[in-house]
């Protein structure tokens, strides 16, 4: 796993290879989408459409009224959160494939907490929801760690199972009769939340107040692996987990940790998208899946903090062009889901062709 | 109340409508984990399989063109799985990862370009696998469910239990794939050729897994929902690592966890506990079956999946 990571070049001082680290984060999802949107286009040439006004639609059109620009923003939201989540977990070479289920839950946790504890003034209640939301993240993450980290049960698969369980969970508790149920309209849903912990709005669109706090948890996340001990020790245990365990690292710890860490990111998204959207949890509120939608995220960024906010807006702009194309051109707006499955993929070839080029420059430097 | 959950079909459901998809993937998955190749993509390789399957099906009318439209699907995404995985050694996990999201939007999109319809796909010229019982072993007691309007895919399933175990370990093949995943370096130092010992077990796991998405789309049901393989592939998976990687054990496994699907559905439909939570019984048996296999209850085997790492050592980075 720690080829994902993009590697520093040798010649340099530390100064300029973190430099070319950041930079390579931040333009190689640019590269991956470019290439995988040039296979797209010449798939809708194959259907028997125009491909440019697709991709203006596409590329140019999210950009021209802040009704779309504000959407792309308003997408990039949760996906962030979810991409941080993968990205922790996957630096410790722990596969945390659980982000959906526990972004799930933290929802519901936040849905839960703010409708009952609706007297509190806005200014308490509001960081209270969103922590109480991080909360049944993490919790959720906890199981599938500690399975990891102290039983040896594959993460893989515990974290997918538990993906279903984690909706089943939640459908039961707001389904008619169910605990968390709203006792007025019929929809599968928790009651509103109160004002004081939604999100406002910004400037009269969806995008809501709510990014602060994915500024927060990049600004997080990025502390957290650079510039602390267990940041430093999640990096080892990844790096190599039997090196890490001989230099004293507890690594059984260090996975649980980036576990619960992870899963309190992925609840904080789903309580940022009730904040400030939806206002109430309902079964559907995760429409395209924004737990798996952060996996793609965190590979497209190299499981780079900084980069996963540059590829959750890379990826919430192919969210929105693909309505603008469905919306505006008889292109099947379906391609983008390819051209999503198509950029993943290019990122795993792509971390071969780094995984190659590193072993040259060592053929090369044992000549000299 | 418990003659509702535990009635007499129920065995024969674990082997058929629920178990049948899991003994297929499972033992599929079991070919490349003993030649030491981690291939977490089966999820994907239901799906596609099951997609192809059911569009060859539904346009020709033939569930034999299905069956081949499907196991072709399968083959040609090992064979993708395998070049960029073993091929190019990118991250086999991260290829892992990749099939299976892939597979999710490729489906959906190819059902709506081909098809024009979002999501379920159910063509009056859809024509399924047959099914018939077995007679004589229809009317034993107890297990006369097990022979009763099967899938015919559910006898081939049966069937590949013993045949996988002497492919395993009574011909050449299987003693290369065993060697290779054991120990890739002294099968190498033997004259055994990896790469193409792996290559072949991809391939098996391939059409093994193509049939278990021929179960799924033109089995019993006769059509194709989105993402219908519903985490299927990833149970199978852990049937096997609780099978200690034998084919019988798989199967025994994979029996347990289609009988739990069986007891999530008989308590659906007999409305015995809250519906949503009787639906998640199977995965939670699922973690508490890995659990038990990584603890060590069941006897314990070199396994790298315990470690989560690849199969081939990561090469190291700077």
């Amino acid at each position: 796993m720690n080829e994902l990571v993009a590697a520093p070049t040798e010649e340099g001082d530390a100064r300029h290879r973190r430099l070319a680290h950041l930079g390579y984060a931040i333009l190689r999802p640019v590269l991956v989408v470019g290439v995988a949107l040039l296979i797209g286009m010449a798939i809708i040439v194959y259907t028997g459409e125009n491909p440019f006004p697709a991709y203006e639609n596409l590329l140019i059109e999210p950009f021209r009224t802040w009704e779309s620009f504000s959407a792309v923003l308003f997408y990039a939201i949760p996906i962030t959160l979810t991409g941080l989540t993968a990205a922790i977990s996957f630096r410790a070479n722990v596969f945390n494939l659980g982000g959906e289920g526990q972004l799930q839950l933290g929802a519901l946790a936040t849905a839960w907490a703010a409708v009952a504890w609706s007297g509190l003034p806005g200014v308490v209640l509001l960081p209270l929801v969103i922590l109480v939301g991080a909360l049944g993240g993490a919790a959720f993450a906890a199981i599938p760690g500690w399975l990891r980290a102290y039983v040896g049960a594959t993460e893989l698969v515990s974290t997918i199972m538990l993906n279903y369980v984690a909706i089943d969970i939640a459908s039961f508790a707001v389904s008619p009769g169910g605990p968390l149920a709203s006792s007025g309209s019929a929809g599968v849903a928790t009651a509103v939340i109160p004002v004081g912990a939604q999100f406002p709005t910004i400037a009269g669109s969806q995008f809501h107040w709510g990014f602060v706090v994915d500024i927060l948890a990049v600004v997080f996340a990025f502390v957290l692996l650079y510039r602390t001990p267990l940041g430093y020790e999640i990096r080892m245990a990844g790096h190599n987990p039997n090196f890490a365990r001989l230099g004293g690292v507890p690594v059984p710890r260090v996975i649980l940790g980036a576990m619960v860490i992870g899963g309190a990111l992925a609840g904080i998204g789903g309580a940022v998208q009730v904040m400030g959207f939806q206002h109430q949890y309902t079964t559907t509120f995760s429409g395209p899946q924004w737990g798996f939608t952060g996996v793609t995220v965190a590979l497209l960024a190299r499981l780079e903090p900084i980069g996963v906010l540059v590829a959750a807006i890379l990826y919430a702009l192919l969210e929105e062009g693909s309505q603008l194309i469905a919306n505006n051109t008889n292109v099947d707006s379906h391609i983008i889901t390819v051209v999503q499955g198509l950029i993943i993929l290019f990122v795993t070839v792509q971390v071969t062709l780094d995984w190659r080029k590193k072993l040259k420059l060592r053929a090369r430097a044992s000549v000299a | 109340m418990w003659h509702q959950i535990f009635n007499p079909q129920l065995l024969g459901d674990a082997v058929g409508v629920s178990g049948t998809v899991l003994i297929l993937a499972g033992l599929g998955y079991l070919f490349t984990d003993r030649a030491g190749v981690f291939n977490i993509a089966i999820e994907g390789l239901l799906l596609f399989s099951a997609f192809f399957a059911a569009a060859a099906s539904g346009t020709s009318g033939n569930a034999l063109v299905g069956v081949a439209a499907g196991v072709g699907g399968a083959l040609v995404v090992s064979l993708i799985f395998f070049l960029v995985s073993i091929g190019l050694r990118a991250d086999i996990i991260v290829v892992g990862i990749a099939i299976n999201l892939l597979a999710s939007g490729t489906t959906v999109f190819l059902l709506n370009h081909w098809f024009g319809v979002e999501g379920n796909y159910q063509p009056a010229a859809l024509q399924t696998i047959p099914a018939f019982s077995i007679p004589g072993l229809d009317s034993l007691p107890l297990l006369g469910p097990v022979f009763t309007s099967q899938s015919l895919l559910t006898y081939i399933a049966v069937l590949l239990v013993p045949a996988s175990h002497i492919v395993l370990y009574q011909t050449p093949l299987g003693l290369h794939i065993r060697s290779v995943g054991e120990n890739p370096e002294a099968a190498a130092t033997v004259g055994i050729n990896v790469r193409r010992t792996q290559f072949i077990a991809v391939m098996i796991c391939g059409v093994l897994a193509g049939l278990g998405g021929c179960f799924l789309s033109i089995g019993p049901l006769g059509g194709f929902d989105q993402n219908m393989s519903a985490g299927q592939g990833w149970i199978a998976l852990a049937a096997e690592t609780l099978g200690r990687g034998t084919p019988l054990g798989t199967f025994l496994s994979c029996l347990f966890y289609g009988g739990s699907q069986g007891v999530s559905s008989n308590m659906q439909a007999a409305n015995i506990g809250a519906g949503q939570l009787a639906q998640s019984i199977p995965y939670v048996m699922t973690v508490v079956g890995l659990a038990i296999a990584a603890k060590g209850l069941v006897a314990r085997r070199r396994r790298p999946m315990a470690t989560s790492g690849g199969s081939e050592p990561a090469p190291a980075a700077t």
